[in-house]
């Protein structure tokens, strides 16, 4: 039975977790306090344009799909401000995602709008006469003129789709464009779509357990000098029950981690080919956590590889 | 592949509750009226019509005014229940083919007991799990309790059509599969009540000569 996000008050696995951690690495300082958070942020270029974005984003997935309720609104508005308070960027959303897209405007409409926003969302029904109000609902919704980053959700009509996004691209409606998939799914298909049509990022998943797109996902992104936005992170909060009860590694000292989320973290942005990472939470120490990861060193290949090895021998 | 978590659930199902008051009134009344024509012989046509309209009212006012806001997949599951009160409204009102009654034996005092249950004891319980007794899931107003009641009718009846059937052990199953996801243990009754259904029949329809 999966276990749903603890709330605040009760003892979480990551508590538990971080606890060890801080336990196994006295010496490292514990999370490093928002306000710090000002320089030396780890950024990723955008092939297509060279812009540089934060290398740790945001999902919605589940976490902000709350529906219409106040006090869950509120919790969602104080993570989204530790968030951008950590110098987060990228949000990414989608309309599958029930109540996220209102929420996420919602949130950001009671921050006052911050400048670091890279929005981010997608469009997802089969037709492509419908695309284009549904891509008007989400700006509603956002309460954005246009998005930074629009993707076609799990390929879904994407031919249309992608032909009504380049439109938009050209008339300033979105400034770039993409096509996602999540974890195993139409592999070929989504190859063929990056090897040939006029994209500017790709999303899908990969992970410390999870590195089938090492194989071609990856290097194709790289050839094609397409961005890479990382979805399932954490597989889903599985990886943090695989390494239930492990302290942290000695070598998590080497690349400044203090607890799992920044290891699995930066085992993700420090392949060359990716872009940005966008782990979903709905608790403002999590994000803490995870945001983490924006700064501090990052492994090497051989570090990588030795990484790789503890992980899976846990 | 849900897209929101328990504790958004009994949010959504607390708001429900108060957008909907006082429709809960009406709900006891209903469920009230389905127990004392399980006592009356001949009431069959009733007991489909309260029954088809609890399918359809959860169809319209959970499903697809409130879980919507939520769930994708709502608008689905809002016409299966909305399917199931039209087979009641066709097998069960128009047609007359069920006849529930209390008739003693095993499969009579389990479908009464099981109709007992989903309209009086489960409600209760369930809003108790949640956290919050006035969001408790009323027969009529949410999938789960008329489901029970459903299934305890159908137990009742002996040899219903088998068609009134599918769809409530279908939902019973599907509702096992959301309780396992999104950790919620006493959903897991559900499926064991449409399991226990179907056994019931089974074995009615077996000892019948």
């Amino acid at each position: 039975m999966k276990r749903p996000e603890a709330q605040p008050s009760q003892p979480s696995r990551r508590t538990v977790l971080a606890s060890l951690a801080a336990l196994a690495l006295p010496a490292l300082p514990s999370v490093r306090p928002a306000a710090a958070a000002s320089e030396d942020l780890l950024t990723r270029p955008i092939p297509s344009s060279g812009e540089r974005i934060p290398a740790i984003g945001m999902g919605t997935w589940i976490t902000f799909n709350v529906g219409g309720d106040g006090a869950l609104r509120d919790q969602r508005v104080e993570v989204l401000r530790r968030f951008f308070e950590m110098g987060g960027g990228m949000v990414d959303s989608s309309p599958m995602y029930g109540s996220s897209e209102a929420v996420v405007g919602h949130c950001l409409e009671r921050l006052g709008r911050p400048e670091g926003l890279f929005s981010a969302t997608k469009v997802w029904t089969w037709r492509q006469s419908s695309g284009a109000s549904q891509m008007a609902n989400s700006r509603l919704l956002w309460g954005a003129e246009r998005f930074d980053l629009m993707q076609v959700h799990n390929l879904l009509g994407w031919k249309g789709h992608l032909e009504t996004l380049l439109a938009h691209k050209a008339e300033g409606l979105v400034r770039y464009v993409g096509v996602t998939t999540s974890h195993g799914r139409r592999h070929e298909a989504f190859e063929d779509v990056m090897a040939k049509q006029p994209l500017d990022a790709v999303q899908f998943t990969y992970n410390i357990l999870d590195r089938w797109a090492e194989r071609r996902l990856l290097p194709l992104a790289g050839e094609r000098g397409l961005a890479v936005i990382v979805n399932r992170p954490f597989r889903r909060g599985a990886l943090f029950e695989h390494v239930a009860g492990h302290p942290l590694p000695d070598w998590a000292a080497e690349i400044d981690c203090a607890n799992w989320a920044q290891v699995f973290l930066k085992f993700i942005v420090s392949h060359p080919a990716v872009t940005c990472a966008i782990p979903a939470t709905s608790r403002v120490d999590h994000m803490t956590e995870n945001m983490g990861a924006l700064s501090g060193r990052l492994p090497d290949a051989a570090l990588r590889k030795r990484m790789i090895a503890d992980v899976e021998s846990l | 592949m849900l897209s929101y978590s328990s504790d958004v659930l009994a949010a959504l199902h607390a708001d429900y509750a108060a957008a909907v008051w006082p429709a809960q009134l009406v709900a006891l009344a209903a469920s009230a009226a389905v127990v004392l024509l399980a006592f009356r012989p001949a009431a069959g046509r009733w007991t489909c019509g309260l029954l088809a309209t609890a399918w359809a009212f959860t169809a319209v006012s959970y499903f697809l005014l409130h879980l919507l806001a939520i769930d994708f997949a709502a608008p689905a599951q809002g016409g299966l229940f909305l399917f199931q009160a039209l087979l009641l409204a066709w097998s069960g009102v128009l047609r007359d083919r069920l006849a529930p009654r209390v008739a003693g034996g095993l499969a009579g005092w389990s479908g009464l007991g099981l109709l007992l249950f989903g309209l009086l004891a489960y409600p209760p319980l369930a809003g108790l799990a949640e956290g919050d007794w006035r969001a408790a899931p009323l027969f009529g107003l949410a999938p789960a309790p008329t489901l029970l009641a459903t299934l305890g009718i159908l137990v009742l009846a002996g040899a219903p059509p088998r068609h009134l059937l599918v769809l409530p052990l279908a939902w019973s199953l599907i509702a096992g599969w959301l309780a396992w996801e999104l950790a919620r243990p006493w959903e897991l009754l559900l499926p064991l009540a449409g399991l226990g259904a179907v056994l019931l029949l089974g074995l009615r329809r077996r000892s019948e000569p």
